[in-house]
């Protein structure tokens, strides 16, 4: 029995008629940041989409415990599941202060009071989001936009945070800042990460662990360190590592 | 087996001339003037398939474009005299007109404009009537002591009769020429602008020339409609055409099936004999209230329960009934990706409903 | 000038009421993306509601707030049981709903309460003020400072509380607010209600002048509709703004255009909105985006 914050037991994810995900096992322990590697068109969007429940799945789901199969998008993100999703999701009409303002609304009802101190430390994560909160979020460059969507989904003080390709349209500079940040994030908010990223690199440099997804199966799992040699990926992209996916132990 | 269903459309469509060209014969002519009516009312119809259902625009005028075709017929005949076959081809003329000025206009202020244009068009439309006084005879309209569609001596047929063949002629040639019209290669491009108007500009398609033609021939269609129900009517009155009557014309378009010709004979049949029947169970007075509030729950019912309209699911379930094929009513219906209507993952189908959708609309204008 | 001057003050009492209704399609056609065209005899039927209440007794001011929280109850009850059901369907099918609804509503009032006008009992009583030669009755400065009053309220809602946080953002991008823990279905309801509520106001405040009757919103709504256009329905000040524009337009084209009159008059604020239209086509505040593929 494992002891995980996020348990997935061969979940499977169809959009229509067409199956996209073929029984996923996942695990996520508290404080952990995995990361989940695969080529495009892989699942990583749809396993985030029904970890954070708007896509419907097959198969069990567990949040520290509770399964959360039946739950609608709402109900889960409430229940402490963070999702940035790709794309960033800002609302480009709100300033930058709503946006942070509207994540603060999703926090679980004991959580409501430090709402304040939040902000400010959210501001303090990212400055420049300090220096704009009054303007509209639509005028924000691309990373500053990543920051913002980031920075909205920790006000919900998420136990488990997805992130949905930090990396997609920014400029190396940003994404290399930005990973930064996001491996300060843990210590600071105290949550779990879950990242899809096609940068291989500087993923695994901040992950624990990292899971290969390729064709909506689980190609190969286990610590970065693993992973360092480019081979492995390489191989688990193109879904040579045969046989059952890898179960990762703990 | 769906060959077969294909066969018996054009079948189907013979043998309801045939009983088209019987019914004179055995109905009352009081009767008959109402089954008349109903056919000039299909054509209106009709018209408004071909925008809605096959170009994807919406009127909520063509009850006064109907007026105008009748209004110009009417006056043609009993101010100046014209003869009934020369004032028809005017009365749609004028309306063809118009449909142009509008869709010009329609376009220019792009997307849901359109709609509210119609409307205004609808609304004022009788103000105007009533204002024009000495041309249209103001609110009490023009009305002649018989219909001008005369029966020629040698035929021996009687004014009802005669009108009615009349009429049966002139839809079955509307509809044919829809028909053929959406079947070739402005069908295509009809088909391609309802789905997705970018889509349509990417394949090469005059997206705005396409959507132009289908407002200004189904507006055509509307004023020939309207100019034979006006001259078998022998009557043109403001108060026939004020908005509840362009909402009705689009109501009986959608619960026919916006995209099947029978449709239009099934949402006409609903437009004249609907308030007949409230008239009978309600009484005169407040028939017109009861028969609009019946139209009101069936299109909402149609919108929920058969969005092709009781024709177009009928055929449906007919072609499903007779194997497996492409059938024509859903072949239209193309998926839209992992977001499809009744899909679970409800919170990601309906992005940017509203403005945006407006503005992809205005963009494409320019 | 002073002649003019009254004609513009007058437009703005009734353009506010067009605004008022304009603001009501704004708050629904950002939510669901439905032009609703049932605003009107939504409205209309709040007044008969109010009506009712205090042919019943019910002192007005007590009519008033019942008939609001009615309206509301009514509108999220639309959302919930039609327009939720046409989620996806398409622009086509929504505009065709609204129009349903308008149709049913009318025949609905119709068959109730018969198509004879009836006198609405004015809040504010007779009387008129008089400042530097204009003028304007009790009844015209009530409704005034009643919908200022309750555009103030709006405004505030949407802008300075979390439930107007959240409608806005449900509007904007519902996928991203339901990734926030906010229940799309919910907020869609919520914008409803508040629409129905808002339109109440109009018609209540309306009805004194225009008498009562079935159809009484209908060129109201027509006028709103242009307003919506004019100002952009993607903004609720545009609504407003284009509201009192039309109301003013109106206005002075039956006192100043010849051969137009009361009755033709409805013509100048559609040539004004069809003109801001072709050169902005999202209106005067709406926005502009580009297509996103």
């Amino acid at each position: 029995m494992s002891t995980g914050l996020l348990e997935t037991r061969r979940l499977v994810a169809r959009y229509g008629s067409v199956e996209v995900l073929h029984g996923i096992d996942l695990s996520i322990s508290p404080g952990e940041i995995v990361v989940l590697l695969g080529p495009n068109g892989a699942g990583k969007t749809t396993l985030l989409r029904a970890i954070s429940r708007v896509v419907a799945t097959r198969g069990a789901i567990t949040l520290a415990g509770v399964s959360i199969g039946g739950w609608s998008g709402a109900r889960t993100a409430r229940a402490g599941i963070g999702h940035v999703p790709e794309g960033r999701g800002t609302f480009p009409d709100l300033t930058v202060e709503e946006n942070l303002r509207l994540g603060g609304l999703a926090r679980p009802k004991g959580r409501r009071s430090t709402t304040r101190e939040d902000l400010a430390q959210v501001y303090a994560t990212f400055p420049v989001l300090a220096d704009m909160r009054r303007r509209a979020a639509g005028l924000l460059s691309g990373g500053q936009q990543q920051m913002l969507a980031i920075g909205r989904a920790l006000m919900a003080r998420p136990q488990l945070l997805l992130i949905d390709e930090p990396s997609l349209g920014l400029a190396p500079m940003v994404t290399q800042q930005l990973f930064e940040v996001l491996a300060g994030i843990r210590g600071e908010w105290s949550t779990s990460l879950l990242l899809a990223e096609q940068n291989a690199r500087l993923s695994l440099r901040i992950a624990d662990r990292a899971v290969v997804l390729a064709g909506g199966r689980v190609t190969a799992a286990g610590p970065t360190a693993d992973f360092r040699d480019g081979d492995v990926i390489r191989r688990a992209y193109l879904g040579e590592a045969a046989g059952d996916p890898v179960e990762d132990e703990k | 087996m769906n060959t077969h269903l294909r066969r018996a459309v054009p079948i189907g469509w013979a043998a309801a001339l045939v009983i088209g060209v019987v019914v004179p014969f055995v109905v009352s002519d009081y009767d008959l003037l109402d089954l008349t009516r109903m056919l000039a009312v299909a054509m209106a119809v009709a018209g408004l398939n071909l925008l809605l259902g096959h170009s994807g625009q919406i009127s909520v005028g063509h009850g006064a474009l109907f007026g105008l075709g009748g209004y110009a017929a009417i006056i043609l005949v009993a101010t100046y005299g014209w003869p009934w076959w020369s004032a028809v081809p005017v009365g749609g003329a004028v309306c063809l007109a118009l449909g142009l000025l509008l869709g010009v206009l329609g376009l220019t202020m792009g997307g849901a404009n359109l709609g509210l244009l119609t409307i205004a068009v609808a609304a004022i439309f009788p103000l105007l009537l009533i204002r024009l006084k000495p041309i249209t005879g103001g609110t009490f309209g023009i009305f002649m002591a018989h219909s001008p569609i005369e029966p020629p001596a040698w035929s021996g047929l009687t004014e009802p009769q005669f009108g009615f063949l009349v009429c049966l002629a002139a839809l079955a040639l509307t509809l044919l020429v829809l028909r053929n019209l959406v079947t070739g290669r402005l069908g295509r491009a009809f088909a391609a602008v309802r789905t997705s108007t970018l889509l349509a500009a990417a394949n090469g398609v005059n997206v705005n020339r396409t959507k132009l033609m289908a407002f200004a021939v189904s507006a055509a269609v509307a004023g020939t409609g309207g100019a034979f129900y006006a001259l078998v009517a022998a009557i043109a009155v403001p108060d026939s055409y004020l908005v509840p009557f362009s909402i009705t014309l689009l109501a009986a378009s959608v619960v026919g099936g916006s995209r099947t010709w029978a449709g239009s004979l099934v949402g006409a049949a609903i437009v004249i004999y609907l308030p007949k029947l409230a008239e009978n169970i309600v009484g005169a007075e407040s028939a017109g209230n009861w028969s609009q509030l019946v139209y009101a729950c069936g299109l909402v019912l149609t919108l929920i329960v058969a969005p092709s309209g009781l024709i177009g699911d009928l055929s449906r379930l007919a072609h499903r009934a007779t194997g497996p094929q492409r059938g024509r009513t859903s072949s239209a219906r193309i998926p839209c990706g992992p977001g499809q209507r009744g899909s679970p993952q409800q919170a990601d189908v309906r992005p940017h409903v509203g403005p945006d959708r407006e503005d992809t609309h205005g963009a494409l204008q320019k | 000038m002073t002649e003019l001057l009254q004609q513009v003050l007058d437009g703005l009492s009734t353009g506010l009421v067009y605004g008022m209704l304009a603001l009501a399609l704004s708050v629904i056609f950002q939510g669901t993306g439905m032009l609703n065209f049932s605003q009107g005899e939504m409205a209309t039927l709040s007044a008969y509601v109010t009506l009712v209440l205090t042919q019943a007794g019910v002192g007005f001011w007590v009519a008033l707030p019942l008939t609001v929280a009615l309206s509301a109850g009514g509108g999220a009850l639309i959302e919930r049981v039609l327009v939720r059901r046409l989620e996806g369907a398409g622009e086509l099918s929504l505009l065709t709903l609204s129009v349903a609804l308008l149709l049913g509503l009318n025949a609905l009032m119709s068959i109730i309460w018969t198509t004879d006008p009836r006198t609405f009992p004015s809040p504010f009583g007779k009387g008129l003020i008089e400042f530097a030669g204009l003028h304007m009755t009790v009844q015209q400065a009530g409704s005034l400072i009643t919908l200022l009053a309750v555009m103030a309220a709006t405004a505030l809602l949407f802008n300075r509380t979390s439930v107007g946080l959240r409608l806005r953002a449900v509007a904007q991008n519902p996928a991203s607010a339901t990734l926030l823990g906010q229940h799309q279905g919910l907020w869609l309801m919520v914008g409803w209600a508040v629409a129905a509520a808002v339109g109440a106001f109009a018609a209540v405040v309306a009805a004194p002048v225009l008498t009562l009757s079935p159809g009484m919103m209908a060129f109201p709504l027509l006028l709103a509709l242009a307003a919506g256009t004019l100002g952009g329905l993607s903004s609720r000040v545009g609504a407003v703004v284009g509201g009192v524009l039309i109301g003013i337009a109106d206005n002075l084209a039956s006192r100043y255009v010849p051969g137009l009159g009361r009755d033709l008059a409805i013509v100048a604020p559609f040539a004004l909105t069809a003109l801001v239209v072709m050169l902005r086509p999202a209106g005067l505040f709406g926005k502009t985006r580009t297509v996103r593929v």
